[in-house]
């Protein structure tokens, strides 16, 4: 899809505005947070199993060239067959070189966000083939003909009357006026319709949570059991993985796994974890008979020696999200390409450049819960700052946000000054403002204070508190 | 030069380093083909029967049903009370593996057994699992000749006997066992199936519900044979 993360400012507007949105926001914010506490209370070794998590990504990082080859190496050696690209472009081309050597009319898919950064699905339709989104969510919104609004849960934004509309728009075969009020009605219709087209698909596409270099298989976590029907039923099943979705063994999945559905469903597992290797064997009842793996770089090999490294580490376990306040506001189709939140932010510079994602980096309130959270301890707020420093070099905040902070230094500068006019502001903003300890709003700031309220200065700066006290606390 | 060619020089680069050399690719080998644990939970540890207990437990709380059963002779009347419970259809269809076939099917003639893979008509499938893991109460499924994938996840009730005695603590012994069992270099089978509880989705409005696309319901028949 055509990224508008430059329009950040824009879309932000439009979500704060956009009531359904909000309310679909709140129960996120409360929801995932709470299933992963209750998860982590019931798993002591959880942090030591994230340390281990960590140490062994890092691991993979460093000697990533030759546990990719060891995969490839494996992966052939069953049968399968790697094809390794540079660029989606690339990656799109093998796709459907792949799909028309098969002859394919329909492709079912499992959720892939290699998939979504590829845009595969625009692709194929352009040339012909049609591809079908298989993971309920992905199905609305590409019904909808929507990016996913969250990694883990794609349509999290869209209310069931909503969703209701997209099945009567497309299902033009079904009764016109067939009830769809409950989720369980949609849930049924949807089951049917698409059990039908994974039987009659001619290639699956699934994503992938982690390739083996010990046995070149490829892994899949789902809910829902979709990713498994798309790669057992067709006669052709396609991979799609990013070059740093490759982990030693079998031991190292399974630590991995154990951290990953914890994080944001708050499950020991997701329901179904598959483990692929090779196309069907001689006397195997059912299965594909060819298997490729797509290995996409797409910006990773950079990132991998640059200051965004840590990045890597990412398993898109979706649960940097739900804790973020600000995710929790705007949602996730303001950050305007097919990732968001905070790994979003960090991301997305690194793969659609920093002029197409510009103020991104604005989307944090530096508050830390994205990396206190990270099952793999990604130090997103120290990445999101070297983001900001670019920002600001680049010239893409506004020239008022720019003189702002050119005064400021100025003032900082001339430590005098700056404490006669900074105590001088809050004793006068304190006066106003004590008795309700708060400002409901603020001139020029309304936009701001719609959403939450000002705190009032308590009449005396921070500087001035700590003199009285001698310098102590 | 190839993608493959860019690709490798550039995470190379980016490394700072050409290709590994000798030692370090030592130092990867061993650690590939002897692969160690790392940080093993407590929760799933214990005798066979702690492991047993908790795999129930666990499997439970995904919304599995587990009947505890002590001798082969007692799946086709536990099966059927199961199925009529749930209302469902008597015909089942059954993995062509020795150890289903071997079962008195003939004691509940109500029961239409049919060996042989999924079809789309079918709503009950049986499949005897290659494992379970006790820590998250999950079911481990090992596709090959006999043991078609499909059957896990097309019939909307999936049944999975399981005899207790294979039940491993934790994922790290159940790996230990598929690479001892094969004995083989390349000893993964096709696709081996972690299944823990029925198919779900909270894709609507995050409201949690079951059996989107695979089986709406999971019931294990736990065997308990070991006095037998
Ligand atoms: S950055 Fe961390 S928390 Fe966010 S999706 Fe990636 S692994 Fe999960």
């Amino acid at each position: 899809m055509k990224p508008t993360s430059a329009n950040f400012y824009t879309n932000v507007d439009k979500a704060l505005v956009d009531k359904t949105l909000q309310k679909a926001l709140r129960k996120t914010a409360v929801g995932f947070p709470m299933l992963r506490a209750k998860a982590i209370d019931a798993l002591p070794e959880f942090d030591t199993l994230r340390d281990d998590a960590v140490t062994l990504k890092n691991d993979v990082l460093d000697n990533l060239d030759y546990y990719l080859e060891r995969f490839e190496t494996k992966a052939i050696e069953q049968g399968g067959q790697v094809h390794w690209c540079s660029d989606t472009q690339e990656a799109n081309e093998t796709v459907l070189k792949i799909c028309q050597a098969a002859n394919a009319k329909t492709v079912t898919k499992g959720k892939s966000m290699i998939g979504e950064e590829m845009g595969v699905n625009e692709y194929l339709e352009e040339h012909g083939i049609e591809p079908i989104e298989t993971d309920l969510g992905e199905y609305i919104i590409q019904l909808r003909n929507e990016p996913p609004s969250h990694i883990v849960g794609p349509a999290i934004h869209v209310p069931k009357e909503e969703v209701a509309e997209a099945f009567k728009e497309a299902h033009t075969e079904l009764d016109a006026e067939r009830s769809l009020e409950e989720p369980q009605e949609l849930l049924e219709e949807a089951r049917a319709i698409l059990r039908e087209k994974f039987i009659n698909a001619d290639v699956g596409i699934t994503g992938a949570n982690f390739l083996v270099a010990e046995t070149g298989s490829s892994a899949i976590v789902t809910n829902e059991g979709n990713g498994d029907l798309t790669q057992i039923l067709p006669r052709v099943h396609i991979v799609l993985a990013s070059i740093e979705k490759v982990v030693p063994t079998l031991e190292d999945a399974s630590t991995i796994l154990r951290v990953l559905a914890r994080s944001i469903t708050g499950q020991d597992l997701s329901v179904y974890t598959t483990f692929s290797t090779g196309p069907r064997r001689d006397d195997d009842i059912d299965g594909p008979e060819e298997f490729h793996v797509i290995l996409l770089d797409n910006g990773r090999s950079e990132m991998l020696g640059n200051e965004f490294r840590d990045m890597l580490r990412c398993i898109r376990c979706g649960s940097c999200l739900g804790h973020c306040p600000i995710y929790t506001t705007i949602g996730g189709h303001a950050y305007g390409w097919v990732y968001s939140g905070p790994m979003g932010k960090v991301l997305i510079p690194n793969l659609i450049g920093h002029e197409q994602s510009k103020h991104l980096p604005n989307a944090c309130t530096m508050c830390g819960k994205c990396e206190e959270v990270c099952p793999l301890r990604i130090p997103i707020p120290t990445m999101n700052r070297v983001w900001r420093g670019k920002e600001h070099e680049a010239k893409y905040s506004s020239r008022a946000s720019r003189i702002a902070l050119g005064f400021w230094a100025f003032m900082a500068k001339r430590p005098k000054l700056y404490h006669l006019l900074a105590g001088f502001k809050y004793s006068i903003l304190g006066k106003i403002g004590r008795k309700k300890g708060r400002f409901t709003s603020v001139p020029f700031a309304s936009a701001w204070t719609e959403g939450r309220d000002l705190p009032s200065p308590q009449g005396r700066t921070f500087q001035q508190q700590w003199s009285d006290r001698g310098g102590k606390r | 030069m190839s993608s493959r060619e860019i690709m490798l020089a550039k995470i190379r680069n980016s490394l700072g380093r050409g290709p590994l050399g000798g030692d370090a690719i030592q130092a990867i080998e061993k650690r590939l083909k002897n692969p160690t644990p790392n940080t093993i939970p407590a929760r799933g540890q214990g005798g066979a029967k702690e492991r047993a207990a908790t795999f129930s437990k666990m499997a439970s709380q995904c919304d599995c049903t587990v009947d505890l059963l002590n001798d082969v002779s007692e799946i086709p009347g536990a099966l059927k009370t199961y199925l009529e419970t749930n209302n469902q259809p008597m015909a089942i269809r059954v993995a062509p593996v020795a150890d289903l076939q071997d079962i008195p099917w003939d004691e509940e003639p109500a029961l239409v057994v049919n060996y042989g893979n999924a079809e789309e008509t079918d709503h009950v499938g049986l499949i005897s699992a290659w494992g379970g893991v006790a820590e998250s109460g999950t079911i481990v499924a090992l596709s090959g000749p006999q043991n078609p994938t499909a059957l896990n996840f097309l019939p909307d009730t999936f049944v999975a006997l399981l005899y207790s005695k294979k039940i491993a603590s934790n994922y790290e012994e159940a790996w230990s066992r598929v690479r001892s069992e094969s004995n083989q270099d390349n000893f993964m089978p096709r696709t081996v199936n972690w299944i823990t509880g029925p198919s779900r989705t909270a894709d609507i409005e995050q409201t949690l519900l079951l059996g989107v696309h695979g089986p709406r319901r999971v019931h294990i028949l736990l065997l308990d044979n070991e006095k037998s």
